[in-house]
């Protein structure tokens, strides 16, 4: 099975089968981070594709001082963050960094009344709904540093080295992501009690 | 601190978590809000999706070679033989010049078109087999009796020739790629596999079809198309792809019997069927493709 770089090489020469050779090797985690982080399959597949295909247009400046996999999900990264900054523009004076949801959430909010007693798989829809509806109120470094965390599993300090950044500022990023979190999220202990 | 810290301090921090009643408080939050999130760990990934998404960057990729293969070209052509201190000037240059030809082309063309098409009108019509689309009235006002329209028309070309014919295996090839209809990449894949085509385009556009089509049965026809191919490192890479990642129990079988033939005419060598087949026996979720790929195991080491 011929190595990382082999197939770089390859397809560097322009052997496109040789490129989707090396995506199909990493292309499960890349796709698993854009599902998570992206609101939709769309976002998904718009993640997935901007990062392959910039990956092949830069290629030649792959130097190889770093396994292909870290530059992959480096790019991957800055791909989450851009899309994200691209995306939420138009409706980031509405619903972004609202206060009111933050009083709601404390209040309690609308599910908070003990009225939710379905059978555990719908609960976990419904816990799900939530907490992907808190995760959109982070802001897209928060957001990506928490998924990469508790989702993908990534250590903080590889998130750093990912994000190209301070583990200082990942802690950060992870601090306030996870204390907005708790804040949005409060009242879903009591279905889960 | 989810597994972040060290064996030292991570000990210090028990310690003093233990005589510390508000860090026990906090931690005890913290371990229910984790085991929440944990309670909705979202699922793994779609293979739909994952083969969604393969399909398209193939489609763009075909765009982006094609196109970078000629500005590539065109770079080396001009910029190959120069010092590197006359490039800026020249490609300076070139862009001015370039401007100016896609200025005068946009132009010129513009008022070509509607001649062309004032002449042409008749004819179109006249043919009868040509599909109008896209009617933009100029004038739609009509008191006077005169109106003013643009349209779009595409008009269906017939081929006919023999199965290796370039041209035929060039339509072909794109046919089984990127055809919205299942039935004509269906089609097309028989059409080539009925002879052996000679062309590396279909053997190229059968193994993308084989590996990213989302129709089983057209990922199904062109396994047996391949057949009629020498085997080489792509068809035998191809074919070692789906039996360890096609989502489809069909598919491995096929894959696997047909590995399992080419290995009785040591077709492919016997390191790459057992690496395949101790991965299959690993991961796949099918009882009787991990027999399968166990007996043929037992087999080669025989």
């Amino acid at each position: 099975m011929p190595s990382d770089i082999e197939l770089v090489e390859s397809a560097r020469s322009g052997d496109v089968h040789a490129f989707e050779q090396l995506v199909h090797r990493y292309d499960t985690n890349v796709l698993s981070l854009a599902a998570r982080f992206g609101n939709s399959n769309e976002d998904a597949k718009d993640i997935y594709q901007e990062v392959f295909l910039r990956v092949f247009r830069n290629l030649h400046r792959f130097e190889g001082r770093s396994e292909f996999s870290t530059w992959l999900y480096r790019i991957t990264t800055n791909v989450c963050l851009t899309f994200r900054s691209q995306k939420r523009k138009d409706h980031l004076a509405t619903s972004e960094y609202n206060d009111d949801d933050h009083r709601a959430a404390a209040d309690g909010g609308p599910m908070s009344g003990g009225v939710l007693r379905p059978d555990h798989h719908a609960e976990s829809r419904e816990i799900s709904a939530r907490i992907s509806k808190a995760l959109e109120r982070l802001s897209p470094q928060q957001k990506l540093v928490f998924v990469m965390k508790h989702y993908e599993g990534y250590k903080l300090r590889e998130i750093a080295r990912l994000m190209g950044c301070a583990e200082g500022t990942v802690k950060r990023y992870m601090f306030a992501a996870t204390r907005r979190m708790r804040v949005h999220l409060y009242d879903l202990k009591e279905i889960l009690s | 601190m989810f597994h972040e810290l060290g064996e030292e301090k991570e000990r210090l921090l028990r310690e003093h978590i233990a005589g510390c009643e508000e860090c026990q408080k906090e931690e005890s939050r913290l371990r229910e809000f984790q085991r929440m999130l944990s309670s909705s760990m979202p699922d793994a990934v779609d293979q739909g999706l994952l083969r969604e998404a393969r399909e398209q960057l193939h489609r763009s990729l075909t765009i982006v070679q094609g196109s970078g293969s000629v500005l590539d070209r065109a770079r080396d052509f001009l910029l190959g033989g120069l010092r590197p201190g006359l490039r800026l000037a020249t490609i300076g240059s070139a862009t001015f010049i370039v401007g100016m030809a896609v200025s005068y082309g946009i132009f010129h063309r513009a008022a070509q078109n509607s001649s062309l098409q004032d002449i042409q009108n008749g004819s179109i019509i006249a043919a009868g087999d040509s599909r109008i689309s896209n009617v933009r009235f100029l004038n739609a006002d009509g008191s006077n009796g005169d109106v003013e329209f643009t349209f779009e028309t595409v008009r269906p070309v017939r081929m006919k020739g023999n199965i290796r014919d370039p041209q035929i295996e060039k339509v072909l090839a794109y046919a089984i790629l990127n055809e919205d209809n299942p039935g004509v990449r269906l089609q097309s894949i028989n059409a080539v596999a009925a002879q052996r085509p000679g062309d590396n385009e279909v053997k190229k556009a059968l193994i993308s079809a084989l590996r990213i089509d989302k129709n089983a049965g057209v990922r199904r026809e062109s396994l047996r198309a391949l057949q009629n191919f020498p085997m080489d490192n792509d068809i035998k890479d191809a074919i070692l792809y789906v039996l360890n990642h096609d989502g489809n129990p069909g598919m491995r079988v096929a894959a696997i019997n047909l590995l399992d033939s080419l290995r009785e005419r040591s077709v492919i060598p016997n390191k790459d069927l057992l690496e395949a087949f101790e991965k299959t026996v690993q991961t796949d979720q099918n009882n009787y493709i991990r027999l399968r790929a166990k007996a043929a195991i037992e087999e080669i080491r025989q």
